[in-house]
């Protein structure tokens, strides 16, 4: 147990966590490696930001433990814990110029005057600000402000960086661009970094590792991909990217498996288990042709009604009417090919390894 | 883990006990002194409400209550009269006068009424400038001035802009789609303004209503200069300077004062509570606007420029009584000379000297304590801290005369230690004073200043590694620095002019701040030229303190919108 603690960046043991009444963070464990890039990823009031700032000392005090690089900090103060955090909107100071807002942290860890200004320097010249070493904050744009949040945090040198909704505030475009630079950095600085965020895109592009919270429970941990491919459960199915998801049961004979779905219709799959109370598979794994057409034994058939049609350039997504389920099917489209209407019978065939059995 | 916790509340705690017993001390302590003194028998000690019953047989007493009851209601009155056609005329008309009237609302702010209630008595009395010009002019004159009347003739032209502003934010939060719809329902004209208009405006009036009468029936120095003694705060002064401290006469009026204050403030909060009527909606913005034809334009002009005059009278007939010669029976002065300055430059500068060693000194402990019990309010999770914004707004509804009789009761028998004498007639005293009766101003500045302070930014700073001590120093004293500033000039420029407390508790002459000056040159003839010199200087501190404390706010306005960006986006 000590060994890895020793080589993991944070360790979250039984976390707890109240807001008077409401209990928010409920027996959160986490382990996140040192030098990782980790996301916390879930809806609103999920407990992702609240447990981001339980690490940074802020909000009710938790009970459990929280380990950097294996010292207990969650007795300390804020300001004795050396875990940088950037802040949603910021939290620039208005009444210092960027130099003293990035100098800060230096000034109050009592670094002397000549190693202060080459570290502020340095840390400018990182986020490429530093001709505006003199401005107010109130004269940067948002984009600018945040790569001064950023240089005044990493300054520091913290042990771990914690990022709470960081590109939250800024336009599309510069969303993109600014979570390229972050993880660039990241990069470069080897820093253990946790990115607070509700939006899975940002956490998958710029992510190692990933956890999704939900009603302050931990729903599971991994790489984007293998969350993506493989959700532990249907929030995280749902949660990340679209989902079918059709509920029933797991038949099982000696010679196949068959889940037979609650209207009573029979999806024939290549593995599962017998407890399984759902199966879950996504709109780009099943293909829609008319009906009638021969299937082979990758695939599952199902006969369906098209029940509406959504143009969505590069996909075309249907909603089909399978026996009372709506089944969503993506089919990526070319010029010239013909296109199902509102009402015409078609054949659904879902690549059967793409197929998830779930227990609830 | 608690005891990290109370580590870091031990210095905000120690901080929020010392003010609790510096309110206690020299506010709760005192008046409940005066209270429970009304409400003893005075040879026994036992309680009794004998001394209210003898209050109310005395004819003197019962004429006093009536005629302070009269002079605030009747102030009141005369002052919605003036107020309502100028908050009209700026909400319902496209009308070129309106930055007049803004101006209206400011002017007599800056000057107290005792100040100017001699020079009033020179232009309006019956032997005043106005009415020797009706009188050779028309044949006749009007009593403005005559007992009670210059009573409420001074104290409404000085208190209207309560009810002014008040009614004018009232009228202008009502949105136009209100008064659309309900003539889309069918209603208008007097009915639109019976039934909408009238009602949305109604809680702004009564508040300042209810200010204004208490204001009027608190004060004490208006009523002395004018010498009219059958008031109640008079009579309080009265009693006690002639009879002594252990009258109990006194107090039994400082408590019927206390009272009334309880109700009025009551009253004004009742009148705003869950009628919040900011209606005003997104792209819309007050009441429909319509232009004025021209006579009706000369005619409003007319109305603006007539209160102008009203108001700025004081000012002006201040200013004339300090540069005439002699004043008497005469539209204006005999002629005109700087020698009253001279005298006040060569034998009352200790007048000014103190004031603005008191005023400064008061100022500065009221907003080193407003920004401390605004951080402990506002900023911890201390048990009790709400008791403490409680306590010291709590001034706002003691008058200066229960202060007064307050603190000589409770501190005449406390010896200072070196100096050997007693608190209560040592010039520390009048600070003190000052400081709890201007407290409520710099808190509330404070408290405006600390809640627009994002706790975040305070958040960023402790997690760079700033102590909740360095993090007060470095970021929210100097983000609070725009509402501190603003609170010590307010609270300077009112502590400067403060009579009602200060009047009982100055023990000798070299100890008299400015306001005492002012009442003791005017209590005779020959003393209101230097009488008048000193509170034209009076009027330049208040008047260069409001426009300072003005300027300030409008700066640090500014400077937050530019930051207030960041922080909406959240």
């Amino acid at each position: 147990m000590t060994n890895a603690h020793e080589t993991a960046g944070v360790v979250i043991e039984d976390l707890n966590l109240s807001f008077g009444e409401t209990h928010v963070l409920k027996g959160v464990d986490l382990s996140i490696k040192q030098g990782e890039f980790f996301a916390f990823l879930g809806p609103s009031g999920s407990g992702k930001s609240t447990l981001l700032r339980a690490i940074a000392g802020f909000g009710p005090t938790p009970t459990g433990r929280i380990l950097i690089q294996g010292n207990d900090i969650a007795d300390l103060p804020p300001w004795e814990r050396d875990v940088g955090m950037v802040f949603q909107s910021y939290a620039l100071w208005p009444h210092m110029t960027v130099r003293k807002n990035v100098s800060f942290g230096l000034e109050e860890r009592k670094v002397s005057k000549a190693q202060i200004n080459e570290r502020v320097e340095k840390a400018l010249d990182m986020v490429g600000l530093m001709d505006l070493a003199d401005r107010r904050p109130s004269q940067l744009s948002g984009g600018q402000q945040q790569r001064i949040a950023l240089a005044r945090t990493i300054v520091i040198e913290p042990k771990v960086l914690l990022l709470d909704e960081p590109l939250s505030n800024l336009d599309a475009n510069l969303r993109i661009q600014m979570r390229r630079d972050i993880r660039e950095l990241q990069q470069k600085l080897k820093l253990t970094t946790i990115f607070v965020t509700h939006d899975q895109e940002e956490a998958n592009t710029t992510s190692d590792r990933m956890a999704v919270l939900d009603q302050g429970v931990i729903q599971q941990v991994g790489a984007p991909i293998e969350l993506y491919d493989k959700p532990a459960n249907l929030f995280v199915a749902k949660f990340l990217g679209t989902a079918n998801i059709i509920k029933g049961s797991v038949i099982t004979d000696e010679s196949s498996l068959v889940f037979r779905t609650d209207r009573g219709m029979d999806i024939p799959l290549n593995q599962g288990y017998s407890h399984g109370r759902s199966i879950v598979f996504r709109p780009q794994n099943v293909d829609v042709c008319a009906a009638g057409t021969g299937v082979g034994e990758a695939h599952s058939k199902l006969n369906g009604k098209v029940e509406h049609m959504e143009f969505l350039g590069s996909i075309i997504r249907y909603g089909v009417d399978v026996n009372g389920d709506i089944v969503l099917v993506d089919h990526a489209h070319k010029r010239g090919e013909s296109i199902f209407q509102v009402g015409d019978s078609v054949d659904l065939l879902i690549d059967r390894e793409s197929i998830l059995v779930l227990a609830a | 883990m608690s005891l990290q916790i109370s580590s870091v509340q031990r210095g905000p705690a120690v901080v929020g006990i010392l003010i609790a017993l510096f309110l206690l001390t020299f506010l709760v302590v005192p008046v409940g002194q005066v209270i429970v003194v009304a409400f003893q028998d005075p040879s026994t000690g036992e309680a009794t409400i004998i001394n209210f019953v003898d209050f109310f047989r005395n004819s003197l007493f019962r004429e006093s209550f009536f005629n302070s009851f009269y002079v605030a209601s009747m102030s009141v009155v005369i002052a919605s009269i003036i107020s309502m056609p100028l908050a009209y005329f700026t909400t319902r008309f496209n009308f070129g006068g309106t930055a007049l009237i803004q101006t209206l609302g400011i002017i007599p702010l800056i000057m107290p009424p005792f100040v100017g209630a001699v020079a009033m008595q020179l232009l309006f009395g019956s032997n005043g400038s106005v009415n020797l010009l009706l009188d050779e002019y028309f044949g006749f004159t009007i009593p403005f001035m005559e007992g009670l009347n210059g009573v409420i003739f001074v104290e409404s032209i000085h208190y209207f802009p309560f009810i002014l502003i008040n009614l004018s934010a009232a009228l202008s939060n009502i949105d136009r789609s209100m008064e659309e719809s309900a003539q889309n329902l069918g209603a208008n004209g007097l009915r639109l303004f019976r039934r909408i208009v009238f009602p949305l405006a109604m809680p702004g009036y009564v508040a300042g209503a209810a200010l204004v009468f208490i204001k009027v029936f608190d004060d004490l120095g208006t009523p002395l200069l004018l010498n009219v003694n059958t008031m109640l705060a008079p009579q309080a002064y009265l009693r006690v300077s002639s009879i002594g401290i252990s009258d109990p006469m006194g107090y039994v009026i400082s408590v019927i004062l206390v009272g009334f204050s309880l109700l009025s403030l009551w009253v004004s909060l009742r009148a705003l509570k869950g009628k919040d009527y900011a209606t005003v909606q997104k792209g819309g913005g007050g009441l429909m606007k319509r232009d004025l034809r021209s006579w009706e334009k000369v005619g409003c002009y007319a109305v603006v420029v007539l209160i102008l005059m009203l108001v700025l009278s004081p000012h002006f007939g201040l200013l004339l009584l300090s540069f005439g010669t002699i004043w008497s029976y005469a539209v204006l002065p005999d002629a005109f000379t700087i020698s009253h300055y001279i005298t006040v430059f060569s034998t009352a500068t200790q007048y000014i000297t103190n004031t603005l060693l008191y005023a400064g000194l008061a100022a500065l402990f009221d907003v080193i304590l407003a920004t401390a019990i605004a951080y402990v309010v506002w900023r911890t999770d201390l048990v009790g801290r709400k008791w403490l914004d409680y306590g010291a707004t709590a001034a706002l509804a003691v008058p200066g005369v229960v202060i007064g009789i307050g603190y000589l009761r409770t501190f005449h028998s406390v010896d200072v230690p070196l100096i050997d004498q007693p608190l209560a007639s040592w010039w520390v005293i009048i600070v003190i004073a000052m400081t709890i009766r201007r407290l409520p101003y710099a808190l509330r500045s404070c408290v405006a200043a600390i809640q627009q302070v994002s706790v975040m930014l305070e958040e960023a700073a402790e997690n760079l590694g700033a102590t909740k001590a360095r993090t007060v120093w470095r970021i929210v004293i100097p983000l609070m620095s725009g509402g501190i500033l603003a609170g010590f000039v307010t609270s300077f420029a009112t502590a400067a002019v403060e009579l009602s407390a200060t009047i009982m508790l100055v023990a000798k002459e070299t100890d008299a701040p400015l306001a005492y000056g002012i009442y003791e040159f005017m209590q005779s003839a020959a003393g209101r030229g230097p009488g008048a010199a000193l509170g034209v200087i009076a009027v330049l501190f208040v008047g260069i303190g409001t426009y300072a404390s003005h300027l300030i706010i409008e700066r640090s306005n500014k400077a937050r919108e530019s930051t207030s960006i960041v922080a909406e986006e959240t």
